[in-house]
């Protein structure tokens, strides 16, 4: 996890050298866009390192239940601080179509901002390796954004394109509202994964239920060892950082044996935790209150097998 | 999620229709309640018109069938096609419902 934080930094160092340069002799609104968002990925990258570093620490007599949620407060701020830039560059897109300023060299924005595609593209795909792997939300949430800045960099370098060609047809007037546009475009491109990013990654601070994959794996499991148990009840779910939390009550038979009582425990623990990663059971085991047809015509207990 | 009932003497058929998820499971699972405190000895869940079930609709199903056990009553799923069947499959309950 660490190397992936690394990959990460030296990329966000990287483009935000290039993007600098690239700003001071284009003067191009969608770069200085592009480069707002690599600060901000840069900053985030240096939250990341420490972050991870905190989550993986175990559980204490402070946070009984971990430090994993600091992934999804990383997670949270990466949406929010892209939401602002997006609305503050957009708002300098608008007086940019208002007031449009000629951009210089053109050739330069358009080949720095190759450079930048590949070098998002190739720092995603390696990233999303490292995520899957860890299963970690904050470098998943990274990753994305080396996508998105992806993404970003190959508009810039089409608008760039398209300048040029209008420069080269006589239509420079027109050429300069190109900048401006493609500025405006990215805020768009930015804002709608942003506000999904925040989203997730409030929710999942609120305590909203593990993903439904695993939620049909808790049920699977509970059904592997239906002909043990009276009912189940109050099965709740919630996630920090990487790590799930899964608890609920089994009832079983009242005059069932302690041994037994934790054979049944133990055996759906274990077949819930093989098949659900960095996941943590807890299942609590209550007595039948005897209200059942069984009990009324004085039949054996089925679960007493 | 449209709910119709049908009673024949001792057996009830529910009929479901729309998805079997988050906003109308609890309204399955309270409908299910009162059919259990009821006189009815068979309940069949007639599922033709289900095109989808979450986890909330799975959970709803597997405690339908341990209370109709704990009550001494049958519930059966009928005519389950599709998607909805390929979950209950993958899950493993529709042993439970079609023996």
């Amino acid at each position: 996890m660490y190397r992936a934080t690394l990959v990460s930094l030296t990329c966000n160092v990287v483009l935000v050298l290039v993007k600098s340069t690239a700003l001071f002799l284009v003067n191009s609104l969608a770069i200085a866009m592009d480069l707002g968002i690599s600060i901000v990925g840069l900053a985030v990258s240096i939250i990341l390192y420490y972050s991870i570093r905190l989550s993986i620490q175990p559980a204490d007599h402070v946070h009984n239940y971990g430090y994993g949620k600091v992934e999804n407060v990383c997670e949270g701020m990466e949406g929010v601080v892209l939401i602002g830039i997006a609305l503050a560059m957009s708002s300098q897109a608008l007086v940019g179509m208002l007031h449009p300023n000629p951009i210089r060299l053109p050739w330069v924005g358009f080949g720095s901002s190759m450079v930048n595609v590949l070098l998002n593209f190739g720092g995603a795909y390696y990233i999303f390796k490292m995520a899957a792997k860890s299963g970690s939300p904050a470098i998943y949430a990274e990753g994305l954004h080396f996508k998105l800045e992806g993404y970003i960099s190959g508009m810039i370098a089409a608008a760039f394109v398209i300048t040029m060609a209008l420069g080269a047809h006589g239509s420079d007037a027109l050429a300069d509202y190109i900048d401006p546009l493609a500025a405006l475009l990215v805020s768009v491109c930015v804002i709608i994964p942003s506000c999904k990013l925040a989203k997730s990654s409030f929710f999942k601070l609120l305590d909203a239920t593990i993903e439904e994959d695993s939620q049909m794996e808790v049920l699977k499991q509970l059904n592997k060892h239906i002909d043990k148990y009276c009912e189940f009840r109050d099965l709740k779910t919630r996630t920090a950082g990487r790590k799930k939390f899964i608890e609920f009550k089994i009832i079983v038979p009242e005059d069932i044996s302690f041994k037994k009582g934790h054979e049944i425990v133990s055996a759906l623990e274990n077949d819930i935790r093989a098949n659900i990663h960095f996941c943590e059971v807890t299942i609590k085991l209550h007595p039948c209150d005897k209200d059942c047809e069984f009990s009324r015509r004085e039949e054996r207990c089925p679960y007493l097998r | 999620m449209r709910i119709r009932e049908q009673i024949d003497g001792d057996e009830l058929t529910m009929f479901l229709d729309g998805n079997f998820d988050e906003s109308s499971g609890f309204v399955v699972e309270g409908e299910l309640d009162k059919i259990m405190s009821k006189n009815i000895k068979d309940i069949i869940l007639d599922m033709e018109d289900v095109k989808y079930i979450s986890s909330i609709g799975i959970r709803v199903l597997m405690l339908a069938h341990k209370k109709s056990i704990k009550s001494g009553k049958k519930i059966t799923i009928a005519n389950i096609f599709g998607k909805a069947r390929e979950i209950l499959e993958m899950v493993g309950i529709l042993p439970l419902f079609t023996g």
